[in-house]
């Protein structure tokens, strides 16, 4: 036996980068550099160690408006002391575009959930963190865009089997890691998520103002509720 | 906000409670905890098909039979420490849990450390009572740390533990392929147990963590280990020995030895480390020698003629103290969980700038 309990978390950020969302991609990148150790120090306040660390980013916008970059998606990152790659990524998104106010988050939201989340450690977390000021188009809205994926889960069925569905129904999530925080408006589709997905914790914001109001520590706080 | 005729007192919280949120509420000018779950959602949403509802909705009610089931048997051990759910419930697409509100000053470790030697063992006591109820039930609480023992001083000036937070407890008749809890107060078998192996589960390893959580009320600090280990259960599964503190008066750490043993067949159950700290208080029958500092289970008679249940109904006079053979637990293999070491990918170039922009979605 391995005698070293581990204790590997995954983090994905789904993060809304239209126009509006210039307040909270500053906080953003104004402690992304430093994402890492505060998150180790405010977990091991609570006793919890983390041994492995990842992030990844799926930055979204709207695949009609805003084409080949609706949808940037990267791999995970092993966040460390060192996460000066996490960092430069985090520092290379910009607010833009848009369109009209839904934005494409759902398809976003597939491509979180389908990630390779890690399978090492004792005990995992894998999370994902939603950052929008706005509404969700429904599935499918923008497939008439030239650059909206081949092979995107077709309506919210699919998308609510893979999150929650058994493997066998599609299924990806491991049923006792998977935790998701929706910070984002009272709106569609966010609140059938939160009405209907298992683990799911839903922080309304303020439609259209970029999550202005949230701080930083009140976004590590919720991360680190989720994980201790 | 009113849920289920409960008026919420504020907003829910996620402090300390993982994808739970919390709260306090009123009902008949009493006031009450509340738990939201969040684990499990019940669908009311007309968004999406008939087939998913009627999947989910079954998934709900094998949920709510199983923690009704749990919290039924719980409420057996009502005893004014142990702070039982006595209402759950659906309210629209969430399950709540109600319970006493325990009223009064938490202290916090670093008070607790400063409590006279008479006090702490009373407190202990008072912990091991609670627990032997709970395990003559044969539950088990699994997720022991100090949170989750709220230490509240009584009016006669000592202080009492009250035991909540039973949401990661099982009965043993229906042990989980995973077993939650903090692996700082991990038991050895459960550590096993989370890594695949067999491994005997029962009410003994909530004792294991007790004879931590005891250590830590006496000097502050967990036991010490060889540096390479951060958890004593990973100290005691590689053989290697937790010390514990000196300033620890010698007749408590001889208890705590005993709760801390690594075979859960071995280690002294609730019951039988609170009559150790009860023989304190008078002479100890000659069925436990404590003969030296460091105890080994080979200093205890082991009765075999002691029924294989833990406590016998109807409770029994102390009078003797013996060390009974723990055969009530289970030797469990986990379900089938992944244990596999696959390290997920990660990007191997420690340059990485482009964002992949994704043409298709496997």
């Amino acid at each position: 036996m391995n005698n070293h309990l581990e204790y590997c978390v995954d983090i994905v950020f789904c993060i809304d980068t239209t126009g509006s969302m210039g307040p909270l991609l500053d906080k953003v990148k104004k402690h992304a550099l430093n994402f890492y150790h505060d998150l180790k120090n405010e977990m091991m306040q609570k006793g919890k160690n983390i041994n492995c660390l990842r992030a990844k980013i799926v930055a979204f916008k709207d695949y009609l408006a805003d084409k080949e970059d609706a949808m940037l998606v990267t791999d995970f990152y092993e966040l460390s002391e060192n996460s000066s790659d996490f960092d430069s990524v985090i520092n290379g998104l910009y607010p833009s575009g848009g369109g009209d106010e839904p934005e494409d988050a759902l398809e976003a939201l597939a491509y979180a959930i389908k990630s390779k989340w890690t399978k090492a450690g004792d005990k995992r977390r894998h999370l994902i963190v939603v950052w929008s000021d706005a509404s969700t188009h429904p599935l499918g809205f923008s497939s008439s865009s030239a650059f909206y994926p081949r092979n995107m889960v077709k309506d919210f069925d699919e998308l609510t089997n893979l999150w929650d569905g058994d493997p066998e129904d599609g299924g990806c999530m491991d049923e006792n890691a998977k935790r998701l925080l929706i910070f984002a408006p009272e709106a569609e589709y966010w609140t059938t998520i939160a009405d209907t997905w298992d683990n799911v914790i839903h922080f309304p914001s303020s439609a259209g103002d970029g999550l202005d109001r949230l701080s930083y520590a009140e976004i590590m706080s919720q991360i680190v509720n989720s994980l201790a | 906000m009113e849920i289920n005729g409960y008026v919420m007192e504020g907003d829910f919280s996620s402090e300390n409670a993982g994808c739970s949120l919390w709260g306090f509420c009123r009902k008949y000018e009493h006031s009450f905890f509340i738990k939201r779950f969040t684990e499990v959602t019940y669908p009311i949403s007309d968004k999406i098909s008939a087939s998913i509802l009627e999947k989910k909705r079954a998934k709900c009610e094998k949920y709510y039979n199983r923690k009704k089931q749990f919290y039924n048997l719980l409420s057996q051990c009502r005893n004014g420490n142990i702070i039982v759910v006595h209402d759950f419930f659906r309210h629209g697409s969430y399950y709540y849990a109600v319970s006493d509100r325990v009223v009064g000053e938490n202290l916090p470790v670093k008070k607790i450390v400063t409590l006279s030697n008479e006090k702490k063992i009373l407190l202990f006591k008072s912990i091991l009572y609670s627990f032997a109820i709970i395990h003559s039930k044969k539950i088990i609480h699994s997720d022991i740390k100090p949170e989750n023992i709220l230490v509240v001083p009584t009016i006669d000036g000592y202080c009492t533990g009250k035991i909540i937070d039973f949401d990661l407890g099982f009965s043993m008749d229906c042990i989980p392929k995973e077993i939650g809890g903090d692996f700082l107060y991990y038991s050895p078998e459960i550590m096993s147990y989370s890594k695949g192996n067999s491994a005997f589960i029962s009410t003994a390893s909530d004792v294991f963590s007790l004879g931590l959580l005891f250590h830590l009320y006496c000097c502050g600090e967990l036991p010490r280990m060889p540096p390479e280990y951060k958890y004593a259960c990973e100290c005691i599964n590689d053989g290697k020995k937790l010390t514990l503190d000196s300033s620890i008066p010698k007749n408590i750490q001889n208890i705590l030895k005993n709760m801390l043993i690594k075979d859960p067949k071995k280690r002294l159950s609730a019951l039988d480390a609170l009559l150790a700290f009860k023989g304190m208080d008078s002479d100890v029958t000659d069925t436990i020698k404590f003969t030296s500092s460091s105890i080994s289970c080979d200093d205890f008679s082991i009765d075999d003629s002691v029924p294989s249940s833990e406590h016998e109904e109807g409770g029994r006079t102390p009078s003797k103290l013996k060390i009974r053979m723990k055969s009530s637990g289970k030797r469990v293999t986990p379900g089938s969980a992944d244990r596999s070491a696959d390290k997920g990918k990660t990007n191997k170039s420690s340059t990485y700038r482009d964002f992949h922009r994704p043409t298709d979605f496997d």
